[in-house]
C-alpha cells in the first residue's frame, strides 16, 4: 500500500499542482475583473491561498498511508544531519565495521562448522558407531569385523553398515613424476551411496567391488585430481600405479566433499586424497582387532532413537556372549556432532566473546548517540514543543541510528569477507567442515538482523530519553536532563560488567595458555628434525626389509655432518599415533592378584637405537635399545615410563623385571621420561617402547638431533635419503617445534582472537569512563571554578569529580564478577591448570580494568582542577 | 487547538457536501459557493479546502474527474457519491441537534 503511494505520488502531485494553479488563476482573474493590476491581483491571489507546497503535503497526508513517504524524509534528514557531523559518523560506522566484520567472520566459521547441515543425503539419519570399552578405559573404540557382519545381518532399522579404515598409499612414480604418498580411507562398496554424496566425474563404487580379489579402482579427491593429474577428465577410466600394481580410476570427488569424522581443529594431516574398497572378509577379522570405522544410516521411515534401542540392544547381546558382561556397549553420534566435537568448545567460545564485544560496542555507540542526542536536545525540544509529535522525534532518532548501522553493516560485510579469509589463512589445516565455511545467505541474514538490532539499540535509549524529556524544564535549563545522565550511567556500567566478563574469559584463557607453554612435555624438542616416511609394501614386503631400510636410513643420516643423533619411532611425542595393548606385571609387589584390576592398557609405540638420545627423552633407569636386539631372543624386550615404574615398582627396581604385553613376555630394560603423546594439556596412558625389530611398523618417524638449526640439514638428509632409495616417499620433514607450536594452534589463535576482542572491549570501556567523566566536568565546570578560587585542594577536586566514575567501575567490576562465573562455564572446556573462578585471573583482570578506567576517568578530572575561576564564572 | 480542528473539519465537511447537492463543482467553485451563500461570512481558508476534498475523496463521499470549466479550462471537478448523499443528510441532521441544543443553551442564560 505504501509502495503503491509512493509510485502514484508524482501523478498525485501533477494533478495537485494543475488543481491549485486553477484556483489561483481563477482567483487572480476575478480579482482583475475588480479592476485590480494583474500583477498584484497574482499576488493577492497567491498570498491568500498560501504555502502550497504545505497543502500539499497535507493533501498527501489526507490521502494516507503516507509512511513510506515519512521514512524517505526521515533518511534525507537523517543523512543531511549526519553530514554536518562526520567525525560523529565516522566514528560511530567505522566502530560498527569493525564490530560486523568480526561478528561476521566468526558467524561465518561458526555457521559453516557448527550449524550449516552435512553435504549429504539427509544427513540427520547418519550415524557414527564406536565399541564402548569403558571397562579397560576406551570409551570409543574402533569397531571388529565380526561385529559388523552381525550389525548387518540382524540390525532391520538400518538402511546401511558403511566401514571406514585410514590407509596411506604410495601412487606409483611410473608416470614420470615423484612418487607421492597420500592418506587413503578404505570404505566399504556401499560407503557413498550410504553418504548420499560421491563423485562428480565418473563413479561412486558399486556392489561386489569390494570383494576379496575384484578388480582394484580407486576414487580420487579433487585436489589429487588437479595437482597431480592437471584436472584430466580423460583420467577416468585409466589405470595410475598404486603401491606398485596398477588400479583403475573409476571416480572424481568435487572439491567440496569432505568426509572425516574424526578430525580436531589442530590435526594437520588426515583428509583422505584417494578412496579405494575395503576387501569384504569382514567376518574373518580376527575379533580382537578393533579397527573399523563404523558410518551408519538409519532407515528413512524409522526414527533414528528406535534405530539407535535397535543398536543398543544388540550390543548388550554382544556384550554377553563375546565380552563376558564387562559393559561392552555400541556408541552412536550423530555424524555432525562427532565431525565438529573437538572444536565445538573452541568456536562457542570465540562465537560468546564476539557477541560480548558486540553488546559492549552498542552500548558504547548507545552512550555516544545519547551524547549527541544531548546536544541536539534543545533543537529537538523545540521541534517537539512547535507540534512534532514523539513518535516522529523517536522515529527521526532510531532513522539516524538505523542508518549510521546500515553504513556499519555494508562496510563491516566486505570487511568481514577479508577477516574471514585472513582467519581460515590462520586457522589449522585440520579444521573440519573446512570448505563450507562462506559468507552465505544464512550469515547474510543474521548480519541483517544483528543490524537492526544494533540499530535499534542503539537509538533506543536517546529516542525513549527525548521522547520523555519534559519540553519546558529543557527550554529553561541548559544542562542536559537528570534521565539521560541515569541512561548514560547504565550503559557505561554494562560495558564495564560486559567487558569484565570477556576479559576474565581472555584472562583464564591467557592463563591457560602460559601454563601449557611451560609444560614439561617428557623431552627436548629444541634441534630435533622428524622425517616422517613409509616403507612400501611393493619394495619391501617382509618385516626384516622394512626394519632393514629404517636402520639403513638412519645409518646413512648419522653420516650427515651437524648430526648428534638419529633414531627412529612409530609415535613420536604430541602425535596421537601410540598403538594400545593390555599390559601386566607379574612381579609387581603391587598386585592384588586380581588380574583385571592388576592389568593395564598402555600406549606402546617402536623405538629404534638412538631414538630416546635424538628425541631427548631422559632415561631415568636402565638404558635405551641397542643394536643386539635384531636377535630374536634380545629384541623381547621394553623401556617403560617412569609413570609405570613408579605405579607398579615403587621400590625402583623396575629394571631387569619381566612384564607381559598382549601374551607376550618382555625384559624391562629401561625407565624413560613419561612424554605427552597426545597433546601438551592432556598426560595420557602409561606408556612404554618397543624395538622396532619387534614391533615393526611401514611408517616410521625418523628423528635427527642436530648441532644447530635442525632446518638447515633437511635438504641434505633429503639426499642422503634419495641415495639409499630414489623413489623413497617422503612424507614431510619438520623439526619437531613445528609439532609443539601446531599442537598449540587452536589455542593461539582462540586465544589471538578472544584477546584481540577483549582488547577492543578494554578500550571502549576507557572510552565510556573518559566520556561519563568529561560530561561531569563540563557540566560542574562552574562549581569546580569556585572551589579552586576559593583554595580547594587540587586533589580533592579530582577526587570529588573522580568519586563518581569510581563508584561507577565498582559497581560495574561487582556485576561483572557475578557474570564471570557465566563465561567460567564457557571456556571451561578449554581451560588448562586453572579454574573458571581462579581468584588470582579474576583479580587480576578486575584490577586492569580498573586501572584502565581509572586513568580514562582522571585524565577528564585533572583538567577541572585546571579551570580558570573567571571563565568558569563566564561559562554562563 | 487539535479539538477547534476537529470542530472545523467537520463543519468544513458538511459545507463541501452541501454545496456539492446541487451539483458538481471545482475546488475554486466550492469555496465561492460557500461564500455567496454565506453572505461573505464564511470564508474558507483553501488550505482546508483541498485537504478536505482529498479526505472525502478518500471516504468515496465525493468523486472527482476531470472537466472543462465554463471559461474554457480544464478542472477537476468534484460531485456528491450515493455515500456522500446519505452522509450529507446524516451530518445535516446532527448538525442541526448540535446547533438547536447551543441555541437552546444560548437562550437560556
Amino acid at each position: 500500500m505504501s509502495i503503491w503511494n509512493l509510485f502514484r505520488r508524482r501523478a498525485h502531485e501533477r494533478e495537485m499542482d494543475a488543481e491549485m494553479r486553477f484556483h489561483i488563476d481563477m482567483e487572480a482573474a476575478e480579482l482583475e475583473r475588480a479592476g485590480i493590476d494583474p500583477v498584484e491581483a497574482r499576488r493577492r491571489a497567491l498570498a491568500a491561498f498560501g504555502g502550497v507546497q504545505r497543502y500539499k503535503e497535507e493533501g498527501h497526508a489526507a490521502r494516507g498511508g503516507a509512511s513510506l513517504e515519512d521514512i524517505a524524509r526521515d533518511v534525507r534528514y537523517s543523512l543531511r544531519s549526519l553530514l554536518r557531523t562526520p567525525g560523529y559518523a565516522a566514528i560511530v560506522v567505522l566502530t560498527l565495521a569493525l564490530g560486523i566484520a568480526a561478528t561476521t567472520s566468526i558467524f561465518s566459521v561458526a555457521n559453516g562448522v557448527l550449524f550449516k547441515r552435512l553435504p549429504y543425503r539427509d544427513p540427520a539419519k547418519l550415524l557414527v558407531v564406536w565399541d564402548g570399552l569403558d571397562a579397560i578405559g576406551v570409551p570409543e573404540a574402533w569397531v571388529t569385523g565380526p561385529e559388523v557382519v552381525r550389525m548387518r545381518t540382524e540390525l532391520k532399522t538400518f538402511e546401511g553398515i558403511a566401514t571406514i579404515r585410514s590407509n596411506t598409499a604410495t601412487i606409483g612414480s611410473t608416470d614420470g613424476a615423484e612418487p607421492e604418498q597420500v592418506p587413503t580411507s578404505m570404505v566399504s562398496a556401499n560407503f557413498f551411496q550410504l553418504l548420499g554424496a560421491g563423485p562428480e566425474i565418473g563413479r561412486g563404487f558399486v556392489a561386489g567391488e569390494d570383494a576379496p580379489g575384484a578388480p582394484r579402482v580407486a576414487v580420487l579427491s579433487h585436489r589429487l585430481w588437479t595437482q597431480r593429474y592437471g584436472a584430466d577428465r580423460g583420467l577416468v577410466g585409466t589405470q595410475i600405479m598404486v603401491d606398485g600394481a596398477p588400479m583403475t580410476v573409476i571416480g572424481i570427488l568435487p572439491e567440496r566433499f569432505r568426509y572425516s569424522a574424526q578430525n580436531s581443529l589442530s590435526s594437520a594431516s588426515g583428509v583422505p586424497e584417494m578412496y579405494v574398497p575395503f576387501p569384504d572378509t569382514l567376518a574373518g577379522l580376527p575379533p580382537s582387532n578393533h579397527s573399523l570405522g563404523v558410518l551408519a544410516r538409519v532407515r528413512a521411515d524409522v526414527p533414528t532413537p528406535d534405530a539407535m534401542a535397535e543398536l543398543s540392544a544388540l550390543g548388550h547381546r554382544l556384550d554377553d556372549t563375546d565380552y563376558s558382561k564387562r559393559g561392552f556397549t555400541f556408541k552412536p553420534v550423530f555424524l555432525q556432532e562427532r565431525m565438529v566435537r573437538d572444536v565445538r568448545p573452541a568456536l562457542l567460545v570465540l562465537l560468546a566473546a564476539v557477541a560480548l564485544l558486540l553488546l559492549i560496542m552498542c552500548a558504547n555507540l548507545a552512550v555516544l548517540a545519547l551524547v549527541r542526542t544531548a546536544r541536539r536536545e534543545r533543537e529537538i525540544t523545540v521541534r517537539r514543543a512547535i507540534g512534532a509529535n514523539t513518535g516522529r522525534v523517536a522515529r527521526q532518532i532510531l532513522t539516524e541510528t538505523i542508518l549510521l548501522s546500515a553504513a556499519g553493516a555494508a562496510g563491516g560485510t566486505l570487511l568481514g569477507i577479508w577477516t574471514l579469509r585472513a582467519l581460515l589463512a590462520m586457522a589449522p589445516a585440520g579444521l573440519p567442515r573446512r570448505s563450507e565455511i562462506g559468507i552465505d545467505v544464512t550469515v547474510l541474514l543474521v548480519m541483517v538482523a544483528v543490524t537492526v538490532v544494533v540499530g535499534i539499540g542503539m537509538g533506543l535509549a536517546p529516542a525513549f530519553h527525548s521522547a520523555r524529556a519534559d519540553i519546558a524544564s529543557v527550554l529553561r535549563e541548559k544542562s542536559p536532563s537528570r534521565s539521560g545522565r541515569r541512561v548514560r550511567h547504565t550503559l557505561v556500567l554494562a560495558q564495564l560488567a560486559l567487558s569484565m566478563v570477556l576479559l576474565a574469559g581472555t584472562g583464564l584463557l591467557l592463563s591457560s595458555f602460559v601454563r601449557l607453554m611451560h609444560v614439561d612435555p617428557g623431552f627436548n624438542p629444541a634441534n630435533v628434525l622428524t622425517i616422517e616416511l613409509v616403507a612400501p609394501r611393493s619394495k619391501y614386503a617382509a618385516q626384516r626389509d622394512v626394519f632393514a631400510i629404517v636402520q639403513r636410513y638412519a645409518d646413512v643420516l648419522r653420516t650427515v655432518p651437524g648430526v648428534v643423533a638419529v633414531g627412529a619411532t612409530s609415535a613420536p611425542p604430541l602425535s596421537a599415533n601410540a598403538d594400545q595393548s593390555g599390559a601386566y606385571f607379574p612381579g609387581s609387589p603391587t598386585n592384588t592378584g586380581d588380574r583385571r584390576a592388576d592389568g593395564i592398557l598402555v600406549d606402546n609405540a617402536a623405538a629404534t637405537p638412538g631414538y630416546f638420545e635424538a628425541m631427548g627423552i631422559s632415561l631415568a633407569g636402565g638404558q635405551g635399545f641397542d643394536d643386539t636386539e635384531t636377535d630374536s631372543l634380545a629384541r623381547r624386550v621394553t623401556v617403560i615410563d617412569d609413570v609405570l615404574a613408579k605405579r607398579y615398582f615403587p621400590d625402583g627396581r623396575a629394571v631387569g623385571q619381566y612384564m607381559t604385553l598382549d601374551g607376550d613376555s618382555l625384559r624391562i630394560v629401561g625407565v624413560a621420561r613419561h612424554v605427552r603423546m597426545y597433546n601438551l594439556q592432556d598426560p595420557g596412558r602409561e606408556q612404554l617402547w618397543l624395538p622396532h625389530a619387534y614391533a615393526t611398523y611401514r611408517f616410521m618417524i625418523v628423528t635427527v638431533r642436530t648441532k644447530g638449526d635442525p632446518v638447515a640439514i633437511a635438504a641434505a638428509a633429503r639426499r642422503a635419503i634419495r641415495r639409499v632409495d630414489a623413489d623413497q616417499p617422503i612424507i614431510s620433514m619438520r623439526p619437531m617445534t613445528d609439532r609443539i607450536h601446531d599442537s598449540l594452534a587452536e589455542r593461539r589463535l582462540v586465544l589471538t582472537l578472544v584477546a584481540a576482542f577483549g582488547g577492543a572491549a578494554l578500550l571502549l570501556v576507557a572510552l565510556g569512563v573518559y566520556g561519563v567523566t568529561a560530561s561531569t566536568v563540563a557540566q560542574r565546570t562552574r562549581e569546580l571554578g569556585i572551589r579552586v578560587a576559593l583554595g580547594a585542594n587540587r586533589g580533592a577536586v579530582v577526587w570529588s569529580v573522580l568519586s563518581e566514575p569510581t563508584r561507577l567501575v565498582g559497581t560495574g567490576l561487582a556485576i561483572g564478577l557475578a557474570g564471570t562465573f557465566a563465561a567460567g562455564r564457557v571456556v571451561e572446556r578449554l581451560l588448562y591448570g586453572v579454574r573458571p573462578t581462579d581468584p588470582v585471573t579474576l583479580v587480576a583482570v578486575a584490577f586492569v580494568l580498573l586501572v584502565v578506567a581509572l586513568i580514562a576517568g582522571y585524565v577528564p578530572a585533572r583538567r577541572a582542577t585546571r579551570v580558570d575561576p573567571i571563565t568558569a564564572l563566564r561559562a554562563d | 487547538m487539535a479539538n477547534r480542528t476537529d470542530l472545523l473539519q467537520g463543519t468544513l465537511d458538511l459545507l463541501v457536501l452541501k454545496t456539492l447537492r446541487l451539483g458538481a463543482l471545482h475546488g475554486w467553485g466550492i469555496s465561492k459557493r460557500v461564500r455567496q451563500l454565506s453572505n461573505d461570512v464564511l470564508q474558507i481558508n483553501q488550505g482546508s479546502l483541498y485537504p478536505a476534498l482529498y479526505r472525502l475523496e478518500e471516504r468515496a463521499l465525493i468523486e472527482a474527474e476531470w472537466g472543462i470549466s465554463p471559461e474554457g479550462r480544464k478542472a477537476k471537478f468534484y460531485a456528491l457519491t450515493e455515500k456522500g448523499r446519505e452522509v450529507l443528510v446524516e451530518e445535516r441532521a446532527s448538525w442541526r441537534a448540535f446547533s438547536t441544543a447551543v441555541e437552546a443553551v444560548l437562550r437560556a442564560t
